[in-house]
Protein backbone atom coordinates (compact mmCIF):
# COMPACT_ATOMS: atom_id res chain seq x y z
CA UNK A 1 0.00 0.00 0.00
CA UNK A 2 3.05 2.39 0.55
CA UNK A 3 4.56 1.62 -2.72
CA UNK A 4 3.60 3.99 -5.39
CA UNK A 5 3.16 2.81 -8.82
CA UNK A 6 1.89 5.06 -11.65
CA UNK A 7 1.24 4.50 -15.41
CA UNK A 8 0.67 7.67 -17.43
CA UNK A 9 -0.86 7.17 -21.39
CA UNK A 10 -0.07 10.21 -23.72
CA UNK A 11 -0.13 10.43 -27.82
CA UNK A 12 2.11 7.23 -28.50
CA UNK A 13 3.93 6.70 -25.65
CA UNK A 14 3.43 5.04 -22.03
CA UNK A 15 5.26 6.29 -18.80
CA UNK A 16 5.99 4.44 -15.97
CA UNK A 17 7.08 5.66 -12.60
CA UNK A 18 7.51 4.17 -9.42
CA UNK A 19 9.17 5.07 -5.99
CA UNK A 20 12.49 3.59 -5.14
CA UNK A 21 11.88 2.62 -1.79
CA UNK A 22 11.50 -0.25 0.44
CA UNK A 23 9.85 -0.01 4.11
CA UNK A 24 10.55 -2.44 6.64
CA UNK A 25 8.32 -2.25 9.86
CA UNK A 26 6.46 0.93 8.98
CA UNK A 27 9.34 2.58 10.16
CA UNK A 28 12.89 1.79 8.18
CA UNK A 29 14.00 2.63 4.87
CA UNK A 30 15.68 0.01 4.13
CA UNK A 31 16.67 0.25 0.40
CA UNK A 32 15.90 3.58 -1.56
CA UNK A 33 16.47 2.14 -5.27
CA UNK A 34 14.12 -0.24 -5.36
CA UNK A 35 13.30 -2.10 -8.90
CA UNK A 36 9.56 -2.68 -9.69
CA UNK A 37 9.72 -2.75 -13.14
CA UNK A 38 9.26 -6.48 -14.91
CA UNK A 39 10.03 -6.47 -18.88
CA UNK A 40 7.69 -8.01 -20.20
CA UNK A 41 8.77 -7.68 -24.13
CA UNK A 42 10.75 -5.03 -26.06
CA UNK A 43 7.73 -2.39 -26.18
CA UNK A 44 6.09 -3.84 -22.79
CA UNK A 45 6.63 -3.17 -19.12
CA UNK A 46 5.04 -3.99 -15.84
CA UNK A 47 4.98 -2.52 -13.02
CA UNK A 48 4.14 -4.51 -9.44
CA UNK A 49 3.56 -3.49 -5.58
CA UNK A 50 2.06 -5.59 -2.53
CA UNK A 51 3.46 -8.24 -0.72
CA UNK A 52 7.09 -8.62 -1.39
CA UNK A 53 7.47 -12.48 -2.06
CA UNK A 54 4.57 -12.65 -4.15
CA UNK A 55 4.93 -8.96 -6.41
CA UNK A 56 8.92 -10.49 -7.27
CA UNK A 57 7.34 -14.56 -7.96
CA UNK A 58 3.80 -13.65 -10.14
CA UNK A 59 6.15 -10.92 -12.11
CA UNK A 60 8.73 -13.31 -13.42
CA UNK A 61 6.13 -15.92 -13.88
CA UNK A 62 4.34 -13.50 -16.39
CA UNK A 63 7.28 -11.91 -17.69
CA UNK A 64 8.99 -15.56 -18.47
CA UNK A 65 5.83 -16.87 -20.02
CA UNK A 66 5.81 -14.15 -22.21
CA UNK A 67 9.29 -14.82 -23.52
CA UNK A 68 8.53 -18.44 -24.23
CA UNK A 69 5.39 -17.30 -26.69
CA UNK A 70 7.86 -15.31 -28.23
CA UNK A 71 10.38 -17.67 -28.55
CA UNK A 72 7.81 -20.40 -29.90
CA UNK A 73 5.91 -18.35 -31.40
CA UNK A 74 8.34 -16.13 -33.33
CA UNK A 75 5.55 -12.68 -32.44
CA UNK A 76 5.91 -10.53 -29.42
CA UNK A 77 2.56 -10.25 -27.86
CA UNK A 78 0.73 -6.70 -27.95
CA UNK A 79 0.04 -5.08 -24.47
CA UNK A 80 -3.11 -5.95 -24.31
CA UNK A 81 -2.39 -9.50 -25.03
CA UNK A 82 0.32 -9.57 -22.44
CA UNK A 83 -2.45 -7.81 -20.41
CA UNK A 84 -5.33 -9.96 -20.74
CA UNK A 85 -2.20 -13.52 -20.29
CA UNK A 86 -1.39 -11.92 -16.86
CA UNK A 87 -5.07 -11.30 -15.89
CA UNK A 88 -6.30 -14.97 -16.50
CA UNK A 89 -3.21 -15.40 -14.51
CA UNK A 90 -4.13 -13.37 -11.29
CA UNK A 91 -8.13 -14.78 -11.77
CA UNK A 92 -6.91 -18.45 -11.92
CA UNK A 93 -4.94 -17.97 -9.10
CA UNK A 94 -6.99 -16.39 -6.90
CA UNK A 95 -9.13 -19.32 -6.23
CA UNK A 96 -6.35 -21.79 -5.70
CA UNK A 97 -3.62 -22.37 -3.02
CA UNK A 98 -1.15 -19.80 -4.32
CA UNK A 99 -3.01 -16.51 -4.78
CA UNK A 100 -0.72 -13.40 -5.13
CA UNK A 101 -1.09 -9.89 -3.27
CA UNK A 102 0.19 -8.02 -5.91
CA UNK A 103 -0.96 -4.78 -7.97
CA UNK A 104 0.16 -5.03 -11.22
CA UNK A 105 0.48 -2.05 -13.81
CA UNK A 106 0.88 -2.72 -17.71
CA UNK A 107 2.11 -0.48 -20.59
CA UNK A 108 3.31 -0.47 -23.94
CA UNK A 109 3.26 0.24 -27.28
CA UNK A 110 1.93 -2.02 -29.52
CA UNK A 111 4.42 -2.94 -32.97
CA UNK A 112 0.93 -4.36 -34.47
CA UNK A 113 -0.39 -2.39 -37.41
CA UNK A 114 -3.99 -3.69 -36.84
CA UNK A 115 -4.09 -2.00 -33.54
CA UNK A 116 -5.62 2.47 -33.56
CA UNK A 117 -4.50 3.32 -30.49
CA UNK A 118 -0.91 2.46 -30.47
CA UNK A 119 -0.24 3.26 -26.97
CA UNK A 120 -1.71 1.26 -24.23
CA UNK A 121 -2.19 1.05 -20.37
CA UNK A 122 -3.99 -1.64 -17.96
CA UNK A 123 -4.09 -1.98 -14.36
CA UNK A 124 -4.83 -5.04 -12.75
CA UNK A 125 -5.60 -5.45 -9.35
CA UNK A 126 -4.94 -8.22 -6.61
CA UNK A 127 -8.20 -9.94 -7.34
CA UNK A 128 -7.46 -9.96 -11.34
CA UNK A 129 -9.75 -6.98 -12.47
CA UNK A 130 -8.52 -5.57 -15.61
CA UNK A 131 -9.29 -1.99 -16.67
CA UNK A 132 -7.52 0.30 -19.53
CA UNK A 133 -7.38 3.97 -18.54
CA UNK A 134 -5.24 7.05 -19.10
CA UNK A 135 -4.07 7.54 -15.54
CA UNK A 136 -3.74 4.54 -13.55
CA UNK A 137 -1.94 3.83 -10.34
CA UNK A 138 -2.00 1.54 -6.98
CA UNK A 139 -1.72 2.26 -3.31
CA UNK A 140 -1.86 5.59 -1.33
CA UNK A 141 -0.74 7.61 -4.51
CA UNK A 142 -4.15 5.95 -6.11
CA UNK A 143 -5.92 8.86 -3.75
CA UNK A 144 -3.20 11.78 -5.21
CA UNK A 145 -2.83 10.51 -9.04
CA UNK A 146 -5.99 9.92 -10.05
CA UNK A 147 -6.91 13.27 -9.11
CA UNK A 148 -4.42 15.12 -10.71
CA UNK A 149 -4.92 13.40 -13.96
CA UNK A 150 -8.48 14.36 -13.89
CA UNK A 151 -7.48 17.85 -13.77
CA UNK A 152 -4.73 17.67 -15.73
CA UNK A 153 -4.61 14.69 -18.22
CA UNK A 154 -5.97 15.79 -22.02
CA UNK A 155 -5.99 13.91 -25.51
CA UNK A 156 -2.82 13.91 -26.98
CA UNK A 157 -0.45 14.90 -24.55
CA UNK A 158 3.25 14.66 -25.26
CA UNK A 159 5.94 13.28 -23.55
CA UNK A 160 6.90 17.02 -21.99
CA UNK A 161 3.45 17.35 -20.60
CA UNK A 162 3.26 14.01 -18.97
CA UNK A 163 6.57 14.40 -17.45
CA UNK A 164 5.23 17.59 -16.22
CA UNK A 165 1.91 16.34 -14.56
CA UNK A 166 3.95 13.38 -13.00
CA UNK A 167 6.44 16.29 -11.29
CA UNK A 168 3.24 17.45 -9.87
CA UNK A 169 1.99 14.24 -8.26
CA UNK A 170 5.18 13.41 -7.19
CA UNK A 171 4.97 16.75 -5.14
CA UNK A 172 1.98 15.71 -4.31
CA UNK A 173 3.09 12.90 -2.99
CA UNK A 174 6.13 14.38 -1.46
CA UNK A 175 4.00 17.16 0.39
CA UNK A 176 1.39 14.68 1.78
CA UNK A 177 2.24 11.36 2.18
CA UNK A 178 4.25 10.29 5.48
CA UNK A 179 6.11 7.87 3.41
CA UNK A 180 7.94 10.47 1.73
CA UNK A 181 9.07 8.68 -1.60
CA UNK A 182 12.91 10.36 -2.06
CA UNK A 183 13.42 9.00 -5.77
CA UNK A 184 11.24 8.25 -8.43
CA UNK A 185 12.26 6.16 -11.16
CA UNK A 186 10.56 7.02 -14.53
CA UNK A 187 10.41 4.80 -17.73
CA UNK A 188 9.15 5.76 -21.06
CA UNK A 189 7.54 3.41 -23.45
CA UNK A 190 6.95 4.15 -27.41
CA UNK A 191 7.93 3.27 -30.69
CA UNK A 192 11.65 2.92 -30.14
CA UNK A 193 11.19 0.24 -27.00
CA UNK A 194 11.71 1.01 -23.15
CA UNK A 195 14.06 3.59 -22.29
CA UNK A 196 14.53 5.08 -18.25
CA UNK A 197 14.45 8.93 -18.25
CA UNK A 198 16.09 11.14 -15.44
CA UNK A 199 14.79 9.96 -11.69
CA UNK A 200 12.35 12.22 -10.42
CA UNK A 201 12.24 13.99 -7.04
CA UNK A 202 9.85 15.29 -4.56
CA UNK A 203 10.18 19.32 -4.67
CA UNK A 204 11.65 20.68 -1.56
CA UNK A 205 8.87 22.19 0.93
CA UNK A 206 10.14 25.19 2.46
CA UNK A 207 8.42 25.86 6.02
CA UNK A 208 8.74 29.61 7.24
CA UNK A 209 10.65 29.23 10.67
CA UNK A 210 8.64 29.84 13.43
CA UNK A 211 8.19 33.34 15.09
CA UNK A 212 10.39 34.52 18.37
CA UNK A 213 6.98 36.42 19.45
CA UNK A 214 5.56 32.53 20.02
CA UNK A 215 8.01 32.06 22.43
CA UNK A 216 7.29 34.21 24.85
CA UNK A 217 4.95 33.16 27.37
CA UNK A 218 2.66 34.70 30.23
CA UNK A 219 5.45 34.40 33.23
CA UNK A 220 8.11 35.97 30.88
CA UNK A 221 5.73 39.26 30.86
CA UNK A 222 5.85 39.50 34.23
CA UNK A 223 8.38 41.32 35.74
CA UNK A 224 9.35 39.56 38.96
CA UNK A 225 12.90 40.83 39.28
CA UNK A 226 12.33 44.85 39.57
CA UNK B 1 -19.01 -1.92 2.48
CA UNK B 2 -16.94 -3.92 4.84
CA UNK B 3 -18.06 -7.81 4.29
CA UNK B 4 -20.02 -7.16 0.90
CA UNK B 5 -18.45 -8.84 -1.79
CA UNK B 6 -20.40 -8.49 -4.32
CA UNK B 7 -20.58 -4.35 -3.31
CA UNK B 8 -17.00 -4.21 -3.55
CA UNK B 9 -16.91 -3.38 -6.97
CA UNK B 10 -20.40 -1.53 -7.18
CA UNK B 11 -21.85 -1.85 -10.82
CA UNK B 12 -25.77 -2.08 -11.80
CA UNK B 13 -28.03 -3.47 -15.03
CA UNK B 14 -31.29 -3.25 -15.86
CA UNK B 15 -33.44 -5.27 -18.87
CA UNK B 16 -36.96 -4.61 -20.49
CA UNK B 17 -38.83 -5.85 -22.96
CA UNK B 18 -41.14 -4.32 -25.65
CA UNK B 19 -42.74 -5.23 -28.82
CA UNK B 20 -40.09 -7.33 -30.35
CA UNK B 21 -37.67 -5.43 -29.14
CA UNK B 22 -35.33 -5.67 -25.88
CA UNK B 23 -33.61 -3.38 -24.37
CA UNK B 24 -30.21 -3.83 -21.87
CA UNK B 25 -28.55 -0.65 -20.26
CA UNK B 26 -25.19 -0.52 -17.12
CA UNK B 27 -23.39 1.63 -15.69
CA UNK B 28 -19.70 2.32 -16.41
CA UNK B 29 -18.24 2.96 -13.09
CA UNK B 30 -15.13 0.82 -11.37
CA UNK B 31 -14.72 1.55 -8.32
CA UNK B 32 -13.00 -0.34 -5.05
CA UNK B 33 -15.38 0.47 -2.26
CA UNK B 34 -15.66 4.19 -1.91
CA UNK B 35 -13.42 5.17 -4.54
CA UNK B 36 -14.07 5.22 -8.27
CA UNK B 37 -11.21 4.02 -10.38
CA UNK B 38 -11.94 4.56 -13.90
CA UNK B 39 -15.44 5.46 -15.63
CA UNK B 40 -14.90 3.23 -18.65
CA UNK B 41 -15.77 -0.35 -17.43
CA UNK B 42 -19.27 -1.69 -19.16
CA UNK B 43 -20.77 -4.57 -17.90
CA UNK B 44 -22.50 -5.87 -21.49
CA UNK B 45 -21.33 -8.69 -23.51
CA UNK B 46 -22.22 -9.90 -26.95
CA UNK B 47 -22.43 -13.42 -27.80
CA UNK B 48 -24.39 -13.74 -31.05
CA UNK B 49 -26.01 -11.08 -33.37
CA UNK B 50 -29.40 -11.33 -30.98
CA UNK B 51 -28.02 -12.07 -27.96
CA UNK B 52 -26.21 -9.78 -25.13
CA UNK B 53 -25.37 -10.69 -20.95
CA UNK B 54 -25.15 -8.38 -18.22
CA UNK B 55 -23.02 -9.37 -15.29
CA UNK B 56 -22.96 -7.28 -11.91
CA UNK B 57 -21.15 -7.82 -9.17
CA UNK B 58 -16.83 -8.67 -8.13
CA UNK B 59 -15.39 -7.29 -11.36
CA UNK B 60 -13.10 -9.90 -11.69
CA UNK B 61 -15.54 -12.53 -11.78
CA UNK B 62 -17.70 -10.54 -14.48
CA UNK B 63 -14.40 -10.37 -16.14
CA UNK B 64 -13.30 -14.04 -15.69
CA UNK B 65 -17.47 -15.34 -16.32
CA UNK B 66 -17.51 -13.08 -19.84
CA UNK B 67 -14.44 -15.36 -20.72
CA UNK B 68 -15.11 -18.60 -19.61
CA UNK B 69 -18.93 -18.08 -21.31
CA UNK B 70 -16.94 -16.79 -24.64
CA UNK B 71 -14.90 -19.91 -24.54
CA UNK B 72 -17.90 -22.22 -24.67
CA UNK B 73 -20.21 -20.55 -27.07
CA UNK B 74 -17.41 -20.34 -29.20
CA UNK B 75 -16.93 -23.93 -29.27
CA UNK B 76 -20.73 -24.22 -29.41
CA UNK B 77 -20.32 -22.22 -32.71
CA UNK B 78 -17.59 -24.05 -34.25
CA UNK B 79 -19.36 -27.27 -33.69
CA UNK B 80 -22.72 -26.89 -34.34
CA UNK B 81 -22.42 -24.50 -37.22
CA UNK B 82 -24.75 -21.88 -36.53
CA UNK B 83 -25.30 -18.74 -33.93
CA UNK B 84 -26.59 -19.61 -30.52
CA UNK B 85 -30.30 -18.92 -29.86
CA UNK B 86 -30.93 -16.76 -26.28
CA UNK B 87 -31.96 -19.96 -24.49
CA UNK B 88 -29.04 -21.81 -25.38
CA UNK B 89 -27.11 -19.26 -24.42
CA UNK B 90 -28.90 -18.77 -21.18
CA UNK B 91 -28.40 -22.81 -20.29
CA UNK B 92 -24.78 -22.59 -20.50
CA UNK B 93 -24.59 -19.37 -18.22
CA UNK B 94 -26.73 -21.28 -15.65
CA UNK B 95 -24.33 -24.44 -16.19
CA UNK B 96 -20.83 -22.96 -15.92
CA UNK B 97 -22.36 -21.08 -12.61
CA UNK B 98 -24.12 -24.16 -11.53
CA UNK B 99 -20.65 -25.58 -11.68
CA UNK B 100 -19.00 -23.30 -9.17
CA UNK B 101 -21.88 -24.22 -6.45
CA UNK B 102 -19.82 -24.67 -3.55
CA UNK B 103 -17.39 -22.08 -4.29
CA UNK B 104 -19.07 -19.58 -6.67
CA UNK B 105 -18.51 -16.77 -8.84
CA UNK B 106 -19.80 -13.31 -7.40
CA UNK B 107 -21.76 -12.14 -10.35
CA UNK B 108 -25.51 -11.76 -11.08
CA UNK B 109 -26.14 -12.32 -14.46
CA UNK B 110 -29.06 -11.00 -17.16
CA UNK B 111 -29.44 -12.72 -20.38
CA UNK B 112 -31.30 -11.04 -23.12
CA UNK B 113 -32.40 -12.41 -26.69
CA UNK B 114 -34.68 -11.68 -29.66
CA UNK B 115 -35.73 -14.41 -32.56
CA UNK B 116 -35.06 -12.19 -35.78
CA UNK B 117 -37.43 -14.33 -37.92
CA UNK B 118 -40.30 -14.40 -35.18
CA UNK B 119 -39.52 -11.41 -33.02
CA UNK B 120 -40.04 -13.40 -29.82
CA UNK B 121 -38.42 -11.84 -26.95
CA UNK B 122 -36.33 -13.15 -24.00
CA UNK B 123 -35.38 -12.25 -20.84
CA UNK B 124 -33.80 -14.33 -18.17
CA UNK B 125 -32.24 -13.42 -14.99
CA UNK B 126 -29.66 -15.40 -13.06
CA UNK B 127 -28.07 -15.20 -9.20
CA UNK B 128 -24.54 -16.20 -8.92
CA UNK B 129 -25.47 -19.89 -9.11
CA UNK B 130 -27.56 -20.19 -11.66
CA UNK B 131 -31.11 -20.01 -10.22
CA UNK B 132 -33.76 -20.02 -13.15
CA UNK B 133 -36.19 -16.91 -13.27
CA UNK B 134 -38.57 -17.56 -16.41
CA UNK B 135 -38.64 -15.24 -19.63
CA UNK B 136 -39.87 -12.11 -17.35
CA UNK B 137 -40.67 -8.55 -18.51
CA UNK B 138 -38.07 -6.12 -16.79
CA UNK B 139 -35.09 -7.46 -14.76
CA UNK B 140 -32.25 -5.85 -12.52
CA UNK B 141 -29.15 -6.90 -10.57
CA UNK B 142 -26.42 -5.07 -9.19
CA UNK B 143 -26.11 -2.48 -6.30
CA UNK B 144 -29.24 -0.05 -7.16
CA UNK B 145 -31.24 -2.78 -8.07
CA UNK B 146 -33.84 -2.23 -5.78
CA UNK B 147 -34.28 1.11 -6.15
CA UNK B 148 -34.35 0.49 -10.43
CA UNK B 149 -37.06 -2.36 -9.90
CA UNK B 150 -39.35 0.17 -8.58
CA UNK B 151 -38.56 2.88 -11.29
CA UNK B 152 -39.05 -0.37 -13.58
CA UNK B 153 -42.21 -1.10 -12.87
CA UNK B 154 -43.42 1.95 -12.83
CA UNK B 155 -42.19 3.28 -16.17
CA UNK B 156 -42.91 -0.53 -17.93
CA UNK B 157 -46.09 -0.68 -20.29
CA UNK B 158 -46.65 -3.77 -22.27
CA UNK B 159 -45.96 -3.71 -26.03
CA UNK B 160 -43.43 -0.56 -26.33
CA UNK B 161 -41.89 0.55 -29.37
CA UNK B 162 -38.39 0.56 -29.42
CA UNK B 163 -38.33 4.43 -28.72
CA UNK B 164 -40.80 4.25 -25.90
CA UNK B 165 -38.63 1.46 -24.63
CA UNK B 166 -35.25 3.15 -24.74
CA UNK B 167 -37.20 6.16 -23.09
CA UNK B 168 -38.31 3.86 -20.09
CA UNK B 169 -35.03 1.76 -19.84
CA UNK B 170 -33.04 5.36 -19.50
CA UNK B 171 -35.07 6.65 -17.17
CA UNK B 172 -35.70 3.89 -15.15
CA UNK B 173 -31.82 3.43 -14.89
CA UNK B 174 -30.65 6.58 -14.70
CA UNK B 175 -32.63 7.85 -11.71
CA UNK B 176 -31.93 4.87 -10.15
CA UNK B 177 -28.56 5.02 -9.79
CA UNK B 178 -28.75 8.29 -8.97
CA UNK B 179 -29.31 7.23 -4.93
CA UNK B 180 -26.91 4.69 -5.20
CA UNK B 181 -22.85 5.83 -4.69
CA UNK B 182 -21.31 2.58 -5.84
CA UNK B 183 -23.17 3.13 -9.36
CA UNK B 184 -23.13 5.27 -12.01
CA UNK B 185 -20.93 7.99 -14.05
CA UNK B 186 -22.11 7.15 -17.34
CA UNK B 187 -24.69 4.68 -18.51
CA UNK B 188 -24.71 2.57 -21.89
CA UNK B 189 -28.20 1.39 -23.37
CA UNK B 190 -28.67 -1.63 -25.96
CA UNK B 191 -32.15 -1.70 -27.99
CA UNK B 192 -32.17 -4.72 -29.84
CA UNK B 193 -34.50 -5.02 -32.53
CA UNK B 194 -35.39 -7.58 -35.31
CA UNK B 195 -32.85 -5.87 -37.53
CA UNK B 196 -30.48 -3.69 -36.01
CA UNK B 197 -28.97 -2.61 -32.50
CA UNK B 198 -28.72 0.40 -31.61
CA UNK B 199 -26.19 1.49 -28.79
CA UNK B 200 -26.61 4.91 -26.91
CA UNK B 201 -24.50 6.27 -24.68
CA UNK B 202 -26.13 8.48 -21.80
CA UNK B 203 -25.10 11.58 -20.39
CA UNK B 204 -25.48 11.13 -17.02
CA UNK B 205 -24.43 12.85 -13.19
CA UNK B 206 -20.66 12.20 -13.13
CA UNK B 207 -20.87 11.50 -9.60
Amino acid sequence: MVESIIGIRGKDFVLLAQDANTTKYGILNMKFDTNRLFKLSEHCAMLASGEPGDVVQFAEYVGKNIQLYKMINGIELSPYACANFTRHEMANSLRSRNSYAANLIIGGFTTNDADQQKAQLFSIDYLGAMISANVVAHGFCQFFALGVGDKLWRENMTLEDGLHMLQVIVNELGKRMAAYPHCVFVRVINKDGIQVLDNMYPEKIHVQKPEEAELLTSADMMDIHS
Amino acid sequence: MGDDIMGYNGGVALAMKGKECVAIACDKRYGVQNRTIATNFTKIFEYGPHCYVALCGLATDVQTVAERLKFRTNLYELREQRKLKPNVLYNMLTNLLYEKRFGPYFVFALVIGLDPKTGQTFLYDSDNIGAISDNVNLATVGTASEYIFGLGELFFKPDMTPDELFEATSQSLLNGFDRDSASGWGAVVYVIEKDKVTVRELKARQD
